[in-house]
């Protein structure tokens, strides 16, 4: 029997706060938690590490979540990834584009971080860490 | 017609709802009104600016969060538990403005004023005041917040049909 893969899930945010908000929000758990700063460098990592779940901004300079949402769609390898949208952005027309997209749920920004990890642990399981002394 | 005639309320009704969601749900904050920003800081205080610009076929406007340093280092400290560097405490700063021109944004839009929010940028240095020109409201809201001041602005200019 094989042992369970540690999850690896993708933040891709242009606000370093909003990286570091998940870092600390997924710290207890045991999973790998990888950064992109803009939608190029998420569709880059995406490919190179090929996370089980993608936690991605909408309005992001360089490359926007939309974008590189599309991007993903058409790469074979990387289309099915699950994402998550959290996002200051709360137009209907992008909420529509990105349902189009396939993404399984979407969050406006002020947010809940118990309702994200709630969400999160909806599309990947999460092991929580022993607590060190 | 005035833009405030088109909207849910006047424009420093939906500063206080969008500055007050973001400060409960985020920092677990109040707000309350207090005097002007420029009266409230303390002496060589210095204050960071958090602007984010709202761009629509409409409309065009500017979202302005200012708070005390001490503030800012307080909010990264309620955001992330940590002592924050410096540029940490600018980028919790710009989130904080980013998250505020969403709510404000989304009000607008329900209005029929869509637009798109641009990237926040944020400097330092002493209080200032969007000025306001012909065809725009402003709107300038002072309050405190964790024994802090805080001051929103927005601005808002209506576009040629």
């Amino acid at each position: 029997m094989t042992a369970p893969m540690t999850p690896k899930i993708l933040s891709v945010d242009d606000s370093k706060t909003i990286r570091m908000l998940l870092a600390r929000l997924f710290r207890p758990f045991d999973c790998q938690l990888f950064e992109a700063g803009d939608g190029e460098e998420g569709l880059a990592v995406t490919r190179r590490e090929k996370p089980n779940l993608i936690v991605l901004d909408y309005n992001m300079p360089v490359m926007d979540g939309v974008t590189m949402l599309r991007a993903m769609r058409e790469d074979d390898e990387i289309k099915r990834t699950p994402v998550i949208m959290l996002t200051a952005e709360a137009s209907p027309e992008i909420i529509s584009t990105v349902a189009r997209l396939g993404v399984r749920d979407y969050i406006t920004k002020p947010f809940d971080a118990e309702k994200l990890l709630d969400k999160v642990t909806r599309i990947v399981s999460l092991e929580r860490l022993p607590e060190t002394p | 017609m005035k833009l405030s005639d088109q909207l849910t309320g006047p424009l420093s009704e939906i500063a206080r709802r969008s500055l007050e969601g973001v400060f409960t749900q985020q920092l677990q904050l109040s707000i309350a009104p207090a005097p002007p920003l420029s009266e409230s800081l303390g002496a060589d205080e210095k204050i960071l600016h958090a602007s984010v610009s709202i761009q629509g076929e409409r409309m065009s406007g500017s979202v302005l969060l200012q708070v005390s340093e001490s503030f800012a280092s307080k909010a990264t400290e309620l955001l992330l538990g940590i002592q924050g560097e410096s540029e940490e405490i600018k980028d919790v700063t710009g989130e904080l403005c980013n998250m505020i021109s969403g709510l404000i944004k989304a009000e607008l839009t329900t209005a029929g004023f869509s637009g798109t929010l641009g990237t926040p940028t944020v400097t330092m240095g002493s209080p200032i005041t969007l000025r306001q020109t012909a065809q725009s409201e402003l709107s300038v809201t002072d309050w405190s917040s964790g024994g802090h001041p805080v001051n929103l602005q927005i601005l808002i200019r209506l576009l040629p049909a």
